[in-house]
């Protein structure tokens, strides 16, 4: 019996996730999500001082870390699992 | 310094394609890559020690130096683009798993993840050790023929999103009216049962 009800409410939650898909909202990358307050303000400040590029100027540059962070993300990630890998 | 024109013609051609996947990293990933603007520091460097040198052992050092920091420059500006490209496929793979439609609108869809996951490897395996990634100008060819392959990936992705939504639209509105005329065709019966009896 509760095994019916886990599978019941399992399958009510696959059903409700593809009933809402097709009426979400298309995500809006948000660079101040991704990155702290300090990170914010330092940003902040390079896009005040910052003259020619606009990239820096909007405060949308990357550093060695930030890049290793990303790099360490996508390492986790796997398209598709290989179980002979 | 003129007696070396074909050194100078290659790294100028190296710092020019490091040039070209820096943009083409901005027009992507819409970010400037701060480690391939500082190997270019490091090549401007190099270039001007070796212009003052006074013999051909420390030219030739210098300028080899140059070139490694200009393939540095095109494998860091690359990586981010693949980065970038990489985290939009997993951004649609991660709304594509649960839906049916998927393998209707994309029938290759199996095909396309193992050649994500293939890109992936190769440049993970790059970062796998601290020698690897310090050597990593030695792969940058390597990289720079991902980013043609991800680009139309992301691009099948890019198409088939609308299409899958709309299946995905019609299947979940089928399935809402079936629910309903269900719900409806229990109510008419109880509601007919209910005034026989009266």
């Amino acid at each position: 019996m509760r095994k019916q009800l886990d599978n019941a409410s399992r399958w009510r939650l696959k059903n409700m996730r593809f009933l809402l898909y097709p009426f979400r909202w298309p995500e809006q990358s948000s660079q101040s999500a991704l990155i702290g307050a300090d990170e914010t303000a330092t940003r902040a400040l390079v896009a005040r001082l910052a003259k020619g590029n606009v990239l820096l100027q909007a405060g949308r540059y990357q550093t060695q870390d930030q890049l290793n962070e990303r790099a360490d993300r996508m390492s986790a990630h796997r398209f598709i699992d290989n179980t002979h890998d | 310094m003129t007696d070396h024109p074909e050194r100078f013609a290659d790294l100028y051609e190296l710092f020019r394609q490091a040039e070209v996947q820096l943009k083409q990293t901005e027009q992507i990933d819409r970010n400037l890559t701060i480690p391939a603007i500082n190997e270019l520091r490091y090549v401007a460097f190099h270039l001007l020690r070796a212009l003052s040198e006074q013999d051909s052992t420390g030219f030739d050092a210098d300028i080899e130096r140059a070139e490694n920091h200009a393939k540095r420059a095109i494998y860091d500006a690359t990586e981010a683009s693949i980065l970038s490209l990489l985290e939009k496929a997993e951004a649609y793979q991660s709304d594509f798993k649960n839906l049916e439609c998927t393998t209707e609108v994309l029938p290759n869809y199996v095909d396309l993840l193992n050649q994500l996951e293939r890109i992936r490897c190769g440049v993970s395996d790059v970062r796998a050790s601290d020698e690897l990634y310090l050597n990593r100008q030695q792969y940058y060819p390597q990289v720079l023929k991902y980013i043609d392959e991800l680009k139309g990936l992301v691009a099948t992705f890019e198409q088939a999103d609308p299409l899958i939504r709309i299946k995905s639209r019609k299947r979940a509105i089928q399935f809402l009216l079936t629910v309903l005329s269900v719900f409806a065709a229990i109510f008419a019966t109880v509601v007919s049962i209910g005034l026989h009896f009266l």
